[in-house]
């Protein structure tokens, strides 16, 4: 393809999101209402091909203005794939709110701001270039804030965007001192540059590195709602429904996607991975807590989110980064559609009234679990190779998949079902774990030289964690008789 | 020395005789309570969304007095605005005429106030200026007030969370852990330890410790101590009750309907598990006499201001002088419409006979289909069809009631098929979903789940977001799907034959049908298709507890297709009904108004023919009805009849549709007369249709039952309606797209709110407009006064009903046509 074609192609994805408030309001039966699929589609061409080619597409400014920076467009597999699936929800959740916005005066406005978050998206994840990437993060927290502010003269909704507003400032104010690290350090704005590790090794002033990935861990967790940033999600709930979808499923991950996007540099730094291993897990474990004790669909669904995104971010510490990146999508779309369709949330509930007999009950035997999550992760350690790092760091993820694995066993009608299922799963895990490794091979590297003894501990601790916290949730009638536990359940209840 | 001991004995003396004469004031705690729990009205949750009339423990007393009280609860007004008045004034829907008589009426009854002139009335509605409303202020409110903080939705949201949690159905995994307890007790036990409201010190915190295990005597103790403190009297303790308690009407209102249930069940198990009432009282008094703890008080300082009598505004007296004026108007044309001496013939050898529920929506697809098959005979009965049961589906372990709320179920009907796989399959179906939760939900699982299935919810997306499909669980499929060889229907087997034919008995005699049977007998309930719609119950019918009426449907057909129960009516009840009549139960799906009809009734392939010749016209019917109806969507104007049709039908499987029909929107009169009176007049989807011939009713047992059971319902949809249109806020359910489901089975306002109950915004506004004109039950009964008369004077909820100006009862004389309005104990001749 010429390269005028391709810089064509990829000007008209970066402004596709602005048509969308159009596209949706088409009548549904039309061929143009199929074109808000366009962006999505688009990006994953533009991705594939310049992943068969092997070289980024890259349409920048470096000619005519600051001839330093690479203010432009930079799409390689990484930036297209994370693209095409937030764009993809962008779209779909932009037609939902179209008919589910009937009533409201103001539904022009609000189409209006979510195609602006989504075009802010798109030019941040494009970013080739810390300015720019920094500008328009500012800018999509910007545009969510108006989404978030949509419902006039509620002052819940007011004071919900203000703690978001403030945390964003936050976060805002970590990331330009971890810019300016990386500065001095670089004397560079461009990604491409900074993350070039050969660069690196010449460098003897490491703890400014450390430093500076540090505080880029610091701002991610604060826009993607790590633990002790996380307060300000689940208290966005009276806005619209759509803008949870979006929030949650796009806008949310842009945290992950940039320490993804600066791997190479977050590899030379153990310590700031350490840093995210451990918020991640405790994130992690702090949403599934409250989740378990939330009673309505919405907040279930935000600290759903929160343990998401920990885990995500506790795969991204241990240097799973494909496998955080598989995360992410998965998650996107699991969650944009949970906050799309909880109306049938209520049809559950008529289900569990009427088919009360057919409650699951939660099987658990301890010494099962431990014995067959042992079983389990040696053997995927064989059949999966969890080449996440040289070392032992993949073994917490092997760990928990097994830990989930006896769950499905525990839980199967039969023990028949139960082994197909964990078999189908085990083949779906590896499938998508090898094909993710191969897909992104050539962006993302693995962090190198761990302190193998001291990232073993850490993966027994965490195991020990998740599987302490699994013998909790099958035995809650149990610790319901105890007072600390009590104390604990009103802690999560008001949620943390 | 004497001296001051005399003085030290007097004073003594004197405070023995100030407690003295205390005591003889002393304020009945648990009177109060009592008045209050009586008052409150019972809400269904989102499982049998039913229509409630929040008043209806005010019933009693007059409509306007009990509006007056409860905008001083809330702050917000109950009557429509002079803006809305106004619109309708201009466009003629209140005219100089309406407003004259109406102002007559009010002159007449309130001689001794000051005289309103139409002069007022019109600048009032042109001006438009609403004077404020004086509220009256529970504890957080005043603490509130000289902190100028935010406490009282705080404390809302904390109690509502206690309650959702106690309430939980299964949103969550860890469920309260003391939930076996009643609810009292069960918040009482964990409360302590929420530091929610550490900010305000331990001396608001003290209040939660060391509480009595019985709501009751908690009640007693704190009420005698803000006795004390305030000077209360039992007027004003109960007033101050019933300001705590609109705090969070929602969550008492649901609490409420174990007490009716257990009442109306006469067995009270639910509700000494949960406790009741009192619970939730003595929950909403612990928080606010906590902050009556923290308040500063002058010493003039009264808590209750007010009394029952004292709220009435000028302003409210006008509007309802404009609300009764433009009641009067639409009155007036509907009765001018019903004309007794044009009455058409009746056909008495009709080719079939269509029961509909008395549902508004069921008028214009009744006028639909008699205009275009005159050969056709229409009926309107409760959508229940007078059968009162419970109904379990088919693998189900548990009922569902399928019956009005106001009555019992006698008989459980089990939902059976002929294969015997197909109760297996559903079981299996819901252990996958529960598995499935347990997977999404649990710790390790859901990122495993997420990882490996995240992605296959693209496809499901852009399925439902696109394609309209339905989208990935629904109840309905689950329950009504079944290939036709595999029909599902009623167990009837269960039954006595004497039970059999009273209940077939007592469904024909109500609907006026014993005679003329057609070849054909529909009884078609009625059900909403709609794709993620939480108040999807509230669409459904409201005479079988806001389910789908398919079921009793079936079993009417069912019982009257038995050639023995049929033999049996014929010896002890003289119904004769011949042998080539063919019942068949059916549903009119309102969302498209499709007819689906259960052809498994019909055995013989003759019949069958002629049944599918009657369904191809039954088609034209519909897409008539949906013509006109299509005038009220957005999208749907200038389209083909095909186009139109799938329109509609998007719309009903549209999963982001908030508007998917209009469902009650602009109900307005209850009719219960012969259909030969409104036969072939367009009453616009207006009325609520009940067949009655006071002919065939000589014991008005009919007549009584109209006026205690469907009157009493449509009282209950028009009053939700009025207030929902009137103050969505506080009685509405306010904006659908900020709904946050809680505990699987109730609604609340995104971050969390009080339970709502009521209408949404968008079931009501289209464009900005108001579709249901907010006006008071019109119900018309074509029977004789003194037979009226003698039914009000049995039951007191009618009585009530009627005297308090709930409803506006008119009769129209079977004999002379003669109309006449009960007024104040009296009939007045209407022209």
């Amino acid at each position: 393809m010429s390269s005028n074609l391709l810089n064509f192609a990829l000007i008209c994805l970066v402004l596709s999101p602005l048509s969308l408030p159009y596209l949706v309001s088409q009548n549904s039966k039309s061929t143009l209402s199929f074109g808000i699929y366009f962006g999505p589609i688009l990006a994953l061409i533009l991705s594939i091909q310049s992943y068969a080619i092997n070289t980024p597409l890259i349409l920048n400014s470096r000619a005519v203005f600051l001839p330093n920076e690479n203010l432009g467009f930079y799409l390689d597999i990484l930036s297209g794939f994370v693209l095409s699936f937030v764009l993809l929800i962008g779209a779909v959740t932009t037609k939902f709110s179209f008919r589910y916005l009937e009533i409201d005066k103001n539904r022009n406005l609000f189409l209006k701001s979510i195609s602006y978050v989504l075009f802010s998206v798109t030019v941040m994840l494009l970013s080739d270039n810390f300015i720019q990437f920094f500008v328009f993060w500012v800018l999509t927290s910007y545009f969510l804030h108006k989404l978030l502010t949509h419902v006039k003269n509620d002052s819940e909704a007011e004071s919900a965007a203000r703690q978001k507003f403030w945390t964003s400032r936050l976060g805002d104010l970590f990331l330009l001192i971890s810019i300016s690290c990386f500065y001095v350090i670089f004397r560079s704005f461009n990604f491409s540059e900074l993350v070039r590790t050969d660069l690196i090794h010449n460098w003897n002033n490491k703890w400014l590195l450390d430093v500076g990935c540090i505080f880029l861990v610091l701002g991610s967790i604060t826009k993607s709602a790590q633990w002790p940033f996380q307060s300000w999600l689940p208290l966005t709930m009276n806005t619209p429904t759509p803008v949870s979808a979006i929030m949650h499923a796009g806008v949310i991950n842009s945290g992950g996607y940039l320490l993804i996007r600066l791997s190479p540099l977050m590899n030379q730094s153990h310590l700031s991975l350490v840093f995210l291993t451990l918020i991640g897990a405790l994130t992690a474990i702090i949403g599934v807590m409250v989740m378990w004790t939330q009673t309505d669909v919405k907040k279930s669904l935000a600290y759903s989110t929160i343990s998401q995104m920990g885990f995500m971010m506790l795969q991204i510490g241990v240097g799973a980064y494909s496998l955080a990146l598989i995360h992410m999508m998965g998650h996107a779309f699991y969650k944009a559609y949970s906050f799309l369709t909880i109306g049938q949330v209520v049809d559950y509930g008529r289900l569990n009234r009427i088919f009360a007999s057919e409650k699951l009950k939660y099987n658990f035997n301890f010494a099962f679990s431990i014995l067959f999550a042992i079983l389990m992760t040696g053997v995927l350690y064989l059949i999966i190779d969890p080449n996440f790092s040289n070392k032992n760091q993949g073994l917490v993820l092997l760990g928990i998949l097994s830990l989930s694995l006896s769950q499905v066993l525990q839980n199967s009608k039969n023990i028949l079902t139960g082994l197909i299922t964990c078999a189908a799963i085990c083949v779906l895990y590896g499938l998508i774990y090898k094909i993710s490794i191969f897909t992104f091979l050539d962006v993302l590297n693995l962090p190198k030289g761990m302190d193998s003894s001291m990232s073993l501990l850490i993966d027994f601790v965490l195991i020990f964690a998740f599987l302490t916290l699994l013998l909790m949730q099958s035995h809650f009638v149990y610790l319901n008789q105890h007072r600390f536990f009590r104390k604990i359940y009103v802690k999560l209840l008001n949620g943390f | 020395m004497i001296q001051i001991q005399f003085d030290s004995k007097t004073k003594n003396f004197d405070s023995n005789i100030q407690n003295l004469l205390k005591k003889s004031n002393i304020v009945d705690v648990k009177h109060c309570v009592q008045s209050v729990k009586q008052r409150l009205t019972p809400v269904w949750d989102l499982r049998d969304n039913v229509a409630v009339n929040p008043f209806f423990g005010f019933r009693d007393k007059n409509f306007l007095d009990t509006l007056c009280f409860h905008e001083s609860l809330t702050g917000n007004s109950l009557l429509p605005s002079y803006k809305y008045f106004n619109s309708l004034y201009r466009s003629g829907k209140i005219t100089d005429a309406d407003l004259n008589l109406a102002l007559i009426e009010y002159n007449n009854n309130f001689a001794n106030t000051d005289k309103i002139s139409l002069h007022d009335l019109k600048v009032a509605l042109e001006i438009g200026l609403e004077s404020d409303i004086v509220k009256i202020n529970s504890g957080s409110d005043v603490y509130d007030l000289q902190n100028k903080t935010q406490w009282t939705p705080k404390v809302k949201k904390h109690i509502s969370k206690w309650l959702s949690a106690y309430f939980d159905e299964g949103q969550s995994l860890w469920s309260m852990p003391t939930k076996n307890l009643r609810l009292f007790t069960a918040w009482k036990e964990l409360v302590i330890y929420d530091k929610s409201f550490k900010k305000l010190g331990s001396k608001f915190n003290s209040t939660f410790f060391g509480l009595s295990d019985q709501p009751s005597e908690v009640i007693e103790n704190l009420s005698e101590k803000l006795i004390q403190k305030f000077d209360l009297s039992s007027e004003q303790l109960e007033i101050y009750f019933f300001k705590l308690i609109s705090q969070i009407q929602g969550w008492a209102s649901f609490v409420q309907k174990f007490e009716f249930e257990a009442a109306r069940k006469n067995q009270n198990d639910d509700l000494i598990r949960i406790g009741g009432f009192e619970d939730i009282l003595a929950i909403c008094l612990c928080y606010d006499y906590s902050f009556l703890n923290l308040v500063n008080f002058g010493p003039k300082f009264i808590l209750i201001n007010t009394s029952f009598d004292e709220i009435m505004t000028n302003d409210n007296v006008k509007k309802n002088i404009l609300l009764k004026a433009s009641e009067d108007n639409y009155r007036s044309q509907l009765l001018s419409k019903i004309n007794v001496n044009t009455l058409t013939e009746k056909n008495n050898f009709p080719e079939a006979q269509m029961a509909f529920c008395i549902d508004v929506r069921s008028e214009l697809i009744r006028r639909h289909i008699e205009n275009l098959c005159p050969q056709i005979q229409t009926i309107g009965f409760a959508g229940f069809f007078g059968i009162s049961m419970s109904h379990r589906t088919l693998g189900a372990s548990h009922a569902e009631q399928q019956c009005p709320v106001l009555l019992n179920p006698v008989c459980e009907i089990q939902e059976i098929s002929k294969s015997k796989h197909l109760g297996i399959k559903i079981k299996n179906k819901i252990k996958n979903i529960n598995f499935l939760k347990f997977l999404k939900s649990g710790v390790n699982s859901s990122f495993t789940f997420v990882e490996t299935f995240g992605w296959t919810y693209i496809f499901k997306m852009i399925k439902s977001n696109h394609f309209k499909c339905k989208i990935n669980l629904s109840f309905e499929p689950l329950i009504i799907k079944s290939s036709k060889d595999n029909q599902r229907r009623p167990d009837l087997t269960s039954l006595s034959l004497d039970q059999k034919t009273k209940l077939a008995f007592g469904a024909l005699k109500n609907m006026g049908l014993t005679s003329n049977f057609a070849p054909f007998v529909f009884f078609m309930g009625h059900k909403s298709k709609t794709e993620n719609n939480p108040q999807s119950s509230a669409l459904d019918c409201g005479a079988c507890a806001g389910h789908s009426g398919l079921s009793n449907a079936r079993t009417l057909a069912g019982l009257l297709n038995d050639l023995g129960l049929r033999e049996e009516l014929k010896m002890n009840y003289k119904i004769d009904i011949p042998l080539n009549s063919c019942f068949i139960s059916g549903v009119h799906i309102t969302t498209t108004d499709d007819f689906e009809f259960d052809e498994y009734h019909i055995t013989d392939a003759s019949t069958l023919k002629s049944f599918y010749s009657l369904k191809n016209k039954l088609k034209f019917a519909q897409i008539k009805t949906l013509k006109e109806r299509s005038k009220n969507f957005n999208y749907c104007e200038n389209l083909s009849d095909k186009d139109l049709i799938e329109q509609i039908q998007n719309k009903s499987n549209d999963w982001s549709e908030v508007q998917p029909e209009w469902a009650l929107a602009n109900n307005a009169a209850f009719i219960a007369a012969r259909r030969e009176l409104t036969r072939g007049l367009d009453l616009n989807g207006r009325t609520f249709l009940h067949n009655y011939d006071a002919k065939k009713d000589l014991d008005l047992s009919i007549l009584e039952l109209i006026m205690t059971a469907p009157m009493i319902v449509a009282n209950w949809i028009n009053m939700q309606y009025y207030v929902s249109a009137v103050n969505p806020k506080d009685y509405g359910s306010d904006d659908k797209t900020l709904h946050n489901i809680v505990g699987q089975i109730g609604l609340i306002r995104g971050n969390g709110s009080d339970l709502l109950m009521g209408l949404s915004l968008q079931s009501l506004f289209r464009n900005g407009q108001l579709m249901h004109q907010p006006l008071r039950l019109q119900v018309i009964l074509e029977a004789a006064t003194k037979d009226m008369d003698q039914i009000i004077l049995k039951h007191k909820m009618v009585k009530d009903l009627v005297e308090n100006e709930w409803l506006n009862l008119i009769s129209i004389c079977p004999d002379f046509g003669s109309k006449k309005i009960y007024c104040k104990g009296e009939w007045v001749q209407l022209n």
